[in-house]
């Protein structure tokens, strides 16, 4: 028999090296099973708290079905109050235009006619003497242009002449587009 | 006779390695059927809760506002809302408002002509749309009035009234006057009425515009 050959010392470290993989073995089954244990217990506690709001909901759904007129009515309201708005800030401003041209005019002059669209304004005035003309012509349309919040990009005019026993002046007066979309975001 | 004692040597040769080999099977299996679909539920059930108690917070504020407010002023405001915006092209309330108008305006209402539109079917014809996607009737109006000022008068008046209008053009000349304009209308949307719950309280702007819109009203 050789004498080299240690079979007692080799049988000692393989035991403690598969012990050590046992040990590692169970360590980690251990640990995955209460890993697991802890999963299953929180995700039925979810469940329970899950079901427990569905039945909430349920329980304020017919409440609130129970008040279904009610309901029916504020929901037509508020929906039709968004729409209103919508259309009351979007609509064009010829009327208000119209206004600010009328009172800027002195009442003097009566107005003959009037052309009115989305951007443009055409006024027609007469007055049975000239004189009438010059504060019209060098203060209330200069003032009426110089005013920002009108939207007023020009004035022109159209004619102005004599017919029968008064002057009749032909006025146009411009709107830039970006007026109304300034108006539209009030 | 023989295989047997061949199975009996290998079983005794790795007969120390079978319990580790087993328990790391066993974490494997529990990792990827327990584990991991169970944090994946867990995650889905978070979200699921997170959404659930949203709409029943939502749903407790509708039955507050639902509870809370009057049944007078619901109608009231019902009924408002729906004289300024109707449900349908209602001629005869356009009529009214632009005698209405005329006379506040002191001018006399001569004729109106309507592009009703289509009665029935998805291609409404003449019916035209707002911006924003608002039906509305086209009106054109002929009126006699003593001057221009009185045809401003009247097309001021008449956008104060309900239902709601928008003057689209103005041809004035003399005594005579044509005024384009249009009357919005919204039919009533039943889906979301009957699928809706979530009921929020009026703003502070709705209430302002009830008020305008009781004003127009008159």
């Amino acid at each position: 028999m050789n004498e080299d050959i240690n079979l007692a010392l080799k049988t000692g470290k393989q035991k403690n090296k598969t012990g050590l993989i046992l040990a590692i073995s169970f360590g980690l089954f251990f640990i995955i099973f209460i890993a697991s244990a802890i999963l299953i217990f929180y995700s039925l506690i979810l469940k329970s708290k899950l079901s427990e709001i569905t039945q909430k909901r349920e329980d304020f759904k017919s409440k609130i079905s129970a008040l279904a007129v009610k309901k029916e009515k504020l929901i037509f309201t508020t929906d039709r109050l968004n729409t209103i708005q919508k259309v009351i800030s979007s609509r064009n401003k010829i009327d208000q235009r119209l206004g600010q041209v009328i009172t800027s005019i002195p009442a003097s002059f009566p107005i003959e006619g009037i052309q009115a669209t989305d951007n443009s304004l055409s006024l027609k005035i007469s007055a049975p003497a000239l004189s009438e003309f010059d504060k019209l012509f060098e203060k209330d349309l200069p003032d009426l242009a110089k005013n920002k919040a009108f939207g007023i990009t020009r004035i022109e005019i159209a004619s102005f002449s004599l017919q029968g026993a008064s002057y009749l002046l032909s006025l146009n007066i411009h709107y830039g587009s970006q007026v109304r979309s300034r108006q539209l975001t009030r | 006779m023989n295989s047997n004692s061949e199975l009996q040597l290998l079983y005794l040769k790795y007969k120390k390695s079978l319990l580790p080999l087993i328990f790391i099977s066993l974490s494997f299996f529990m990792l990827f059927r327990i584990v991991l679909p169970q944090i994946s539920s867990i995650s889905e059930s978070n979200q699921a809760i997170s959404d659930k108690t949203l709409e029943v917070v939502t749903l407790e504020k509708s039955l507050s506002t639902i509870e809370t407010q009057n049944v007078t002023t619901i109608n009231d405001n019902f009924e408002l809302t729906n004289r300024a915006l109707p449900t349908s092209k209602d001629v005869a309330i356009i009529f009214t408002a632009l005698a209405s108008a005329a006379s506040d305006a002191q001018v006399d209402l001569k004729e109106f002509s309507i592009k009703v539109g289509g009665v029935f079917g998805k291609t409404g014809g003449a019916s035209s749309t707002s911006s924003f996607g608002t039906p509305k009737v086209d009106v054109e109006t002929r009126i006699s009035s003593i001057d221009g000022e009185n045809t401003y008068q009247f097309v001021k008046k008449v956008q104060e009234k309900l239902p709601l209008s928008e003057i689209k053009n103005i041809d004035s000349t003399g005594a005579l006057a044509t005024v384009v304009l249009s009357f919005f209308y919204k039919p009533a949307d039943l889906t979301l009425l009957l699928k809706q719950d979530n009921v929020k309280e009026l703003t502070k702007s709705d209430v302002a515009l009830l008020e305008q819109l009781k004003s127009w009203d008159q």
